[in-house]
């Protein structure tokens, strides 16, 4: 009969789990004894941050082997593998230490062998209750998009698995039609640095007029067509745990943007000062969400930066900001990127899909001045 | 024992250190654990310096393999079925890592792999002989630059703005610098950074905006895929490949700070396709060719002379579907190859999907390739 035991020891910076099993032999005299043997003999899991780091293989099991040769002597395996398991192992008094280069993979069993010959084996049982990483919401959140969309941002609750995105996503067009060839295939893909983002472009080449990909087979999206974007379940999160449904977005098609997003005509309306009230700014047009929220900022009058967070509205068509301290009366300024972009890639510089043929009238800028005041 | 082993070696160490005073650390690498967070992309600059692009901290790393032996001709290799004999080596299984890029140190010859782990650890493998072996970030000499922010942003912009991610597409070295592409998970655009090696304080660094004007019309800062260095006519070039396969020349000289940078479409190689890598490889007359392999086309070879001398730039629409245009191409029969580099001046390193599915990494020689 086999027994799991765990301990859990907390630590200040880790959680280290350790897990160990033996064999329990009951009904016989020496029973206690070889029960306290066995478990000397046995391999624990070390665990750091959740994750399977190392392995304490006890001396017991390496009683015969003489210390100098150890190192070169115990090796770690995939079961049946005879491929030597990278890392690093390191004696200490009463164990070896074996850290792999990776963690330990939940759900596969690992050999430990002296001198080639199997010693015993270790399984590394999966987390008892796999937490459901879910998708918290896909942008932009507006469910009319125009048909030169550029992107999806997708958010996700837990960091997720990178590198096999387009097998878990699909663009199905009115309910049957699943489309190929939409998004650009990226690699590595672009996450953000949590890998809980993920960016998702829609191929540029079939959405820049005149390009081959555009005028074969058209933009990926069509005015007037109802769209899903499906999310499939299965996605894996970073520990291995999958998303338990299908989220869909739902969206129609409406017309092309090719206006570059006109922020002189942004409504800016200010709170009272010494409030911490928030700013609401009116864009008219929704506009990228992560640029919305890292491309502008608020300087007062000597160009301090008013500290706070930007938060867009819904379906970024607004845009907040909530300061960390009261508002002065005073006059301030919107610093804005020029890399800014509405949802078809437009920023204030420039069109995303631009004819050169075509003189531009708009100058070029980095940052981009809109005034307004608090009384 | 080990302290025997140090003392005996201590006074070879001190005199070594005094020989080598003058060129004691000339890339300025300091001892340390390079903090790497992930491996987008990895190439060889001097002496055995292994640059990594770091896409999560948006750093360029320079370490020191202290692989610096040189080895004039390589044993050709060939690993079939090379991903799983690397899950194998990391104790996990093949849909858990990814071969991310593949490079070979000029010097030694040695193969180094940036592996891409679902969890996100980031692993540096070298190849010797059949056996793999890990390439320790801890305790070694190295040195980073940031890649966050552009050089001449004010220096209030790093109080209170999140620093932009980015994901390298592509490094090399050449000419003492380290020169990268990229594309941001935020705003569209080309992006292409010439760092300065060693790396300074001051992080002379060149930040681009380039474009390859498609058809004459319309003007892409599409993100460059691949891209390599190479003299024609006496002139040092950037050559770059694009999505949808536009070849396009960059004079080198004309990338300088802050400038927008229009490029020359030579070549159209075909849509629905992606470049993967490049290689330059001579023939025996000493004529060179570019060799650049695809996501969705065979090898290509193609003639640095019919590039050299292909004066216009690509003006018109192509009228065939998925045709080409502009210099000249041969398909090589090798398809699906998913990372390629020089392995030495004869033989070219191939990673490829075949036909069974298998993943292998084998050795093509050059005088078959040219």
């Amino acid at each position: 009969m086999v027994i799991r035991l765990k301990i859990f020891q907390k630590t200040s910076y880790a959680l280290v789990w350790l897990v160990f099993s033996f064999l329990y032999v009951s009904c016989r005299d020496d029973g206690g004894e070889a029960e306290r043997k066995r478990m000397f003999r046995e391999v624990l899991v070390v665990y750091k941050d959740t994750k399977p780091v190392a392995f304490n293989i006890s001396r017991e099991l390496l009683k015969n082997v003489p210390d100098d040769s150890l190192l070169l002597s115990l090796s770690i395996h995939l079961e049946g593998n005879s491929t030597r398991i990278l890392g690093e192992l390191t004696p200490e008094k009463d164990h070896l230490l074996f850290r792999p280069v990776l963690p330990f993979t939940e759900g596969l069993v690992y050999d430990i062998r002296v001198n080639g010959e199997l010693i015993t084996t270790k399984y590394i049982s999966p987390a008892d209750i796999p937490w459901q990483p879910g998708l918290r919401s896909v942008y932009p959140s507006a469910d009319t998009l125009p048909e030169n969309l550029l992107k999806f941002y997708i958010e996700f609750s837990d960091p997720m698995q990178a590198g096999h995105a387009l097998e878990q996503l699909a663009l199905v067009r009115n309910g049957k039609d699943t489309l190929s060839d939409v998004f650009l295939d990226l690699q590595p893909e672009l996450w953000n640095k949590e890998n809980t983002v993920l960016t998702v472009w829609l191929d540029p080449g079939r959405l820049k007029r005149d390009l081959q990909p555009n005028q074969k087979m058209g933009t990926p999206l069509q005015q007037g067509n109802w769209y899903q974007l499906v999310v499939r379940k299965g996605w894996r999160d970073a520990k291995g745990n999958p998303i338990a449904e299908n989220f869909e977005k739902k969206f129609l098609v409406g017309t092309r943007d090719s206006l570059i997003p006109d922020y002189q005509s942004w409504r800016v309306v200010s709170p009272a000062s010494r409030s911490r009230g928030h700013l609401v700014i009116d864009l008219f047009e929704p506009l990228d969400y992560l640029l919305l929220k890292n491309a502008i900022r608020v300087v007062d009058k000597d160009e301090n930066i008013v500290v706070g967070e930007f938060t867009p509205g819904k379906n970024e068509i607004t845009l907040l900001f909530y300061p960390d301290k009261d508002w002065k009366a005073g006059d301030y300024v919107l610093e804005i990127e020029s890399r800014l972009e509405d949802l078809a890639g437009n920023n204030l510089n420039r069109l995303f899909d631009r004819d050169i043929t075509k003189k531009e009238n708009a100058e070029s800028k980095e940052i981009y001045k809109k005034a307004f005041s608090i009384k | 024992m080990k302290k025997l082993f140090y003392l005996s070696i201590a006074p070879l160490a001190i005199l070594l250190l005094l020989s080598a005073r003058s060129s004691k650390n000339p890339y300025g690498l300091k001892r340390g654990t390079a903090p790497v967070q992930s491996i987008s992309a990895i190439s060889f600059g001097p002496e055995g310096i292994l640059f990594i692009g770091d896409s999560k901290s948006a750093t360029v790393f320079a370490i020191d393999t202290k692989d610096k032996t040189a080895t004039e001709k390589a044993a050709a290799v060939e690993v079939k079925d090379i991903d799983k004999k690397i899950a194998a080596a990391l104790g996990t299984e093949t849909k858990n890592i990814r071969i991310q890029d593949m490079a070979v140190n000029p010097l030694s010859k040695k193969i180094y792999f940036a592996v891409q782990v679902v969890d996100g650890t980031p692993v540096i493998l070298t190849l010797e002989g059949d056996k793999f072996q890990s390439v320790d970030l801890k305790d070694i000499a190295f040195s980073q630059a940031s890649i966050a922010n552009s050089p001449g942003e004010d220096a209030k912009d790093r109080n209170n703005r999140p620093l932009r991610d980015q994901t390298i597409s592509d490094l090399n070295y050449a000419d003492g610098s380290v020169m990268l592409s990229g594309l941001s998970n935020q705003e569209f655009g080309s992006t292409f950074r010439k760092i300065a090696f060693p790396f300074s304080d001051k992080q002379e660094q060149t930040s681009l905006e380039i474009y390859h004007v498609a058809h004459g019309k319309y003007e892409t800062n599409a993100p460059i895929r691949t891209f390599t260095t190479a003299e024609l006519n006496g002139k040092k070039y950037l050559v770059a490949s694009y999505t949808c396969t536009p070849l396009v020349l960059f004079p080198l000289d004309e990338l300088k700070p802050g400038s927008h940078v229009k490029g020359r479409t030579v070549a159209e190689f075909g849509a629905g396709n992606s470049p993967v890598d490049m290689v330059t490889l001579k023939n025996k007359e000493g004529n060179a060719y570019l060799f650049m392999a695809n996501t969705n086309r065979p090898v290509m070879r193609i003639n640095y002379k019919s590039i050299a001398t292909y004066e216009g730039t690509l003006t018109e629409p192509l009228k065939e579907n998925y045709g080409t245009a502009g210099v000249n191409f041969v398909s090589l029969p090798t398809v699906n190859v998913l990372q390629m580099d020089k392995l030495d001046e004869t033989q070219v390193l191939v990673l490829q999907r075949k036909a069974t599915g298998d993943l292998d990494l084998w050795t093509a020689k050059a005088d078959r390739w040219l």
